[in-house]
């Protein structure tokens, strides 16, 4: 019986695994469906439907939903659908390489330290405790504000890399050696494993669902700062993100019809872009609610004790 | 105070030597921090050195030498750098301490509760509104914070004859903003304390009435001296009534951040007590009390909860980094735009926390500024982590005897 996969066996048929990961499938069916969608259906519109430059000139913006804009426009007369399925790409790519980062790093540095001690866990401890000091949205914001060239991959590994060898190892590697102590191990150990087989299946599978709340943790921190980032960047409203999503609906005035007449508060506030900010705001929520729910039933999978009586 | 002086006398080598421990290996992992943001900037934010400062290995050691004497270099607009953080340092702990106990203290308690009493879908809507608030996007939660605080605010304010003009308000104002946040946050903070130590001592002396509401009547308290001074209701205009005057959305108050903070916050706080109490709920002591008919109340407060209290400090300081971002989001967020109104009236600039300043030294490539910032915070969050490691050392002694097995 080979205990990694009837782990992740276990782990893939828990109902909570699952709802996320379908989750996890419609936002990124959501992602496919923008370059497919501007290569079929929008292409005959011309840049109607473009995220960044796209302008429908026959409605006064923001408008609600119709069937010509399913989600509607924005203040800039951008279809919002585009704009959010335009950005979700980037959103997920920063959430999920943060994620693997950090689970990749935490769980080898972790299980290694507490396997091997000596200076090599000194060693990892003591880069672990410094990283905890610096917290990675704050190292991601003194990098990447105000540096375009700086992009969501360099982002998400950024976090990934300061969080998974920082406060995650630590997470980690305080369970990895109290499971060292555990009888198995030391059956592992007389039955012939070496250091290698003991870290890849005694050690990891069990520390997995801890690993797992650290990559949650992860995901959604560097997708909440580089939202920030983007947001902070969103002078330059061509470029699209779901941070400059919500800061285009939030803070910039509509382009009103002429013959509007004059700027007031009353027609500002009627005239909030709330598609916009909902759209944004729950594809951030989603994002993160399918990663809690992974997390969380992964737990639940491997340590039954946890799930909720 | 009892708890730490038994563990004291009874252990004091063990104690004192894990104490040394730590505190050693703090000042390594600051060491190492203060190096690696060093060459990290040094690297990955290009600006002209000034030419007199040598190599790179000579600037290091040359900074390093000014770190052990307190001297964090100049900032470039010729300020010592440590002034400048000494000055922004107040508004960050009194926000950071403020909004931090009074999430901790509604997020512990609604934890306690919904694991306790509620069943499993209560369970999981609380769960989800708590989730949904702590991953909601910070400038987005201002953003509705505002919106939808203004109008009643607006409304209440005219029905009781108070002037909604902004103007108005701040010629009346005799204080600066910053002045408002330290004194208010400080109120704030000492009558939580004094709430919390009061609560102790009626829980000690049996008075469960008064213990269940110093928390709650200490604040109202605070809420009703501060408003009858006035600065409460300041407070509160800073923000609100310059919104619902000008278009500018974003412009806002410390106590705008606090109660932010606080609604990001608490989720957090919820979930970790959530978890930690559902592990004891089926434990035998727990049926032991019950079946000698101890309140439910009395069960979950007095003989659940300091037993779950363990895992929760646990995992409480590895959440700290994520808290630590959405505050720093937050508090920079409401101050953008803070003040538009400046001029003319007697509205000081709110000189904001340590992350303002951080934003406009990245902005303004202050690199001294940065680093000086940084490894604030690193002292910071060591200094937490400190106190939480010896509180946890005092409550669990297999902590601190672990590594001589």
């Amino acid at each position: 019986m080979n205990g990694a996969s009837a782990s992740v066996g276990r782990i893939l048929g828990d109902p909570k695994v699952r709802a996320g990961l379908v989750l996890l499938v419609f936002l990124t069916g959501l992602a496919i469906s923008h370059p497919v969608l501007r290569d079929t259906v929008w292409a005959e519109e011309g840049l109607l439907y473009h995220p960044e430059t796209g302008h429908d000139s026959e409605l006064v913006h923001p408008s609600g939903w119709s069937a010509q804009h399913w989600l509607g426009t924005d203040p800039l007369g951008r279809d919002v659908f585009s704009t959010l399925t335009f950005s979700l790409r980037p959103a997920l790519v920063v959430a999920v390489l943060a994620a693997a980062a950090v689970g990749v790093l935490s769980l080898l540095a972790g299980s290694m330290a507490a396997y091997f001690r000596g200076l090599l866990d000194q060693t990892i401890t003591s880069l672990a405790d410094a990283l905890t000091l610096l917290p990675p949205a704050i190292a991601l914001l003194v990098v990447g504000l105000d540096r375009p060239a700086f992009g969501v991959v360099d982002a998400g590994l950024l976090f990934g890399v300061s969080y998974g060898l920082g406060p995650a190892t630590l997470v980690v590697r305080s369970r990895a050696r109290s499971l060292m102590v555990k009888p198995f191990i030391d059956c592992s150990r007389v039955a012939g494993s070496g250091a290698r087989r003991i870290i890849s299946f005694d050690l990891i599978p069990h520390l997995l669902p801890y690993a797992g709340v650290q990559m949650m943790a992860a995901g959604i921190g560097a997708l909440t700062t580089v939202a920030f980032i983007q947001y902070l960047g969103a002078t330059d409203a061509a470029r699209m993100s779901l941070g400059s999503m919500i800061y285009t609906a939030i803070d910039v005035q509509p382009v009103l019809p002429p013959g509007f007449g004059t700027f007031n508060l009353g027609d500002y506030s009627a005239r909030i872009a709330w598609n916009a900010i909902a759209s944004a705001g729950l594809a951030m929520t989603l994002i993160a609610v399918a990663f809690y729910l992974i997390a969380t039933g992964t737990r639940d999978a491997v340590v039954p004790e946890t799930r909720s009586r | 105070v009892s708890i730490f002086l038994a563990v004291t006398r009874e252990n004091r080598h063990s104690f004192w030597s894990f104490v040394i421990k730590r505190l050693s290996a703090s000042l390594i992992a600051l060491w190492l921090l203060s190096t690696v943001v060093f060459f990290l900037i040094e690297v990955l934010i290009p600006y002209d050195h000034p030419a007199a400062e040598g190599t790179t290995t000579g600037r290091y050691l040359a900074y390093m030498g000014g770190l052990i004497t307190g001297d964090l270099g100049r900032s470039y607009t010729g300020e010592p750098v440590i002034d400048v953080i000494i000055r922004a340092l107040p508004t960050t702990l009194l926000i950071f301490g403020t909004g931090g106990i009074l999430a901790y203290l509604l997020g512990s308690w609604l934890g306690r509760l919904s694991a306790w009493s509620l069943g499993k879908l209560g369970r999981g809507l609380s769960s989800t509104a708590a989730l949904a608030l702590y991953t909601m996007f910070p400038p987005l939660l201002v953003f509705l914070l505002a919106h939808f605080g203004r109008e009643p605010l607006v409304a209440g304010r005219e029905a009781v004859g108070l002037p909604v003009d902004s103007l108005q308000v701040f010629r009346r104002v005799p204080y600066s903003e910053t002045d408002l946040v330290n004194f208010g946050g400080l109120a704030l903070l000492v009558t939580l304390v004094i709430a919390l130590l009061l609560r102790a001592m009626a829980r000690r002396m049996g008075w469960r009435m008064v213990g269940s509401f110093a928390v709650p009547a200490s604040l109202a308290g605070l809420v009703l001296a501060i408003v009858h001074v006035g600065i409460g209701d300041l407070a509160l205009d800073v923000f609100f009534l310059r919104s619902a005057n000008e278009v500018e959305i974003g412009a806002g108050s410390p106590v705008l951040v606090v109660i932010a903070f606080l609604l990001l916050a608490f989720g957090e706080v919820m979930f970790i007590w959530q978890a930690g109490m559902v592990d004891e709920r089926t434990e035998d002591y727990v049926l032991t009390a019950r079946a000698k008919a101890v309140p439910e109340r009395e069960v979950r407060d007095h003989h659940a909860a300091p037993n779950a209290w363990l895992p929760v400090l646990a995992r409480s300081f590895s959440s700290l980094p994520i808290l630590l971002t959405g505050l720093i989001i937050i508090e920079y967020q409401v101050q953008i735009g803070s003040c538009a109104l400046a001029e003319g009236a007697s509205c000081v600039y709110w000189s904001g926390g340590l992350s303002t300043m951080l934003f406009t030294a990245v902005r303004d490539v202050d690199v001294p500024l940065i680093l000086g910032v940084l490894i604030t915070m690193g002292v910071l969050i060591a200094i937490l982590r400190l106190v939480a490691e010896i509180a946890h050392a005092i409550l669990d002694p297999r902590i601190r005897l672990g590594d001589r097995r």
